[in-house]
């Protein structure tokens, strides 16, 4: 099924909780809607050194295993607080 | 199997899987961003597709899409003074050359609010528009109306 949380508004302060990925399989899509400014996505302890850079505009799209445990993501933005827009399907 | 779908104002179905896992690509084809979701999405709580952008969809139930609403955009301003019914120009303390030839512009002003076309010759000062039906005080806004028209998605399907 498809499910499409509230976009989270990313804070360029500490690390904002941007998904929770359900129990695989799944596929996550993560879109910046903010074309000037980027967030780097990791897990609890992300900075804007070290985690996946998603830049302004772009999506990243990932699908897990079958099997695969959920997780929680976080996102820090860098210079200004940016809105990630998320989707989230399932198998039937 | 590609298929193009027109998207307007109203939720409407733009790709149902025929097997239990189909995988789809969304293509939106059209000039305005589009937003997916499920059977009640609006531009709120769909997930944004700009145009040109794909999106690659797996493990798909019915995915639905809507276009924005019609909304004002910039520029936008504030009457200086204000304007007598039938009026024809909209006075500003300034910037009112963004307002330029042909653009439409809606003056917020509650149920008196209106859409008038601006006409050539705008100044810093002074922006000529259509004749206004209603008269408006001092300090409304206005700005650039933008109608949103809908769109097209071109959806390609493939059974897994």
């Amino acid at each position: 099924m498809l499910s499409i949380p509230a976009a989270v508004s990313v804070a360029t302060t500490g690390q904002t909780r941007l998904v929770g990925v359900p129990d695989g399989p799944c596929q996550v899509v993560l879109q910046n809607n903010d074309s000037a400014n980027f967030v780097t996505i990791g897990d609890s302890g992300v900075t804007a050194g070290h985690g996946f850079v998603l830049s302004g505009g772009k999506t990243l799209s990932f699908t897990t295993y079958p099997g695969s445990r959920g997780m929680i993501l976080y996102a820090v933005a860098n210079t200004a607080a940016v809105d990630v827009s998320i989707l989230i399907s399932t198998p039937q | 199997m590609a298929s193009t779908v027109a998207v307007a104002t109203v939720a409407g179905l733009v790709f149902a899987p025929q097997q239990h896992s189909t995988t789809a690509t969304l293509v939106n084809t059209g000039t305005s961003t589009l937003y997916l979701g499920q059977s009640a999405v609006t531009a709120a709580t769909g997930f944004p597709l700009q145009p040109g952008q794909s999106i690659n969809l797996t493990f798909n139930t019915d995915i639905y899409a809507v276009a924005g609403n019609d909304s004002v955009i910039s520029p936008t301003n504030a009457l200086s003074a204000g304007v007598s019914a039938a009026g024809t120009a909209l006075t500003v303390t300034a910037n009112g050359t963004n307002f330029t030839n042909g653009m439409v512009v809606s003056i917020e002003d509650g149920v008196k609010s209106e859409l008038v076309t601006v006409g050539a010759g705008a100044t810093g000062t002074n922006i000529p528009v259509s004749a206004l039906v209603f008269a408006h005080n001092s300090g409304t806004t206005f700005g650039q109306f933008q109608r949103h028209n809908g769109g097209t998605i071109q959806v390609h399907a493939q059974g897994v």
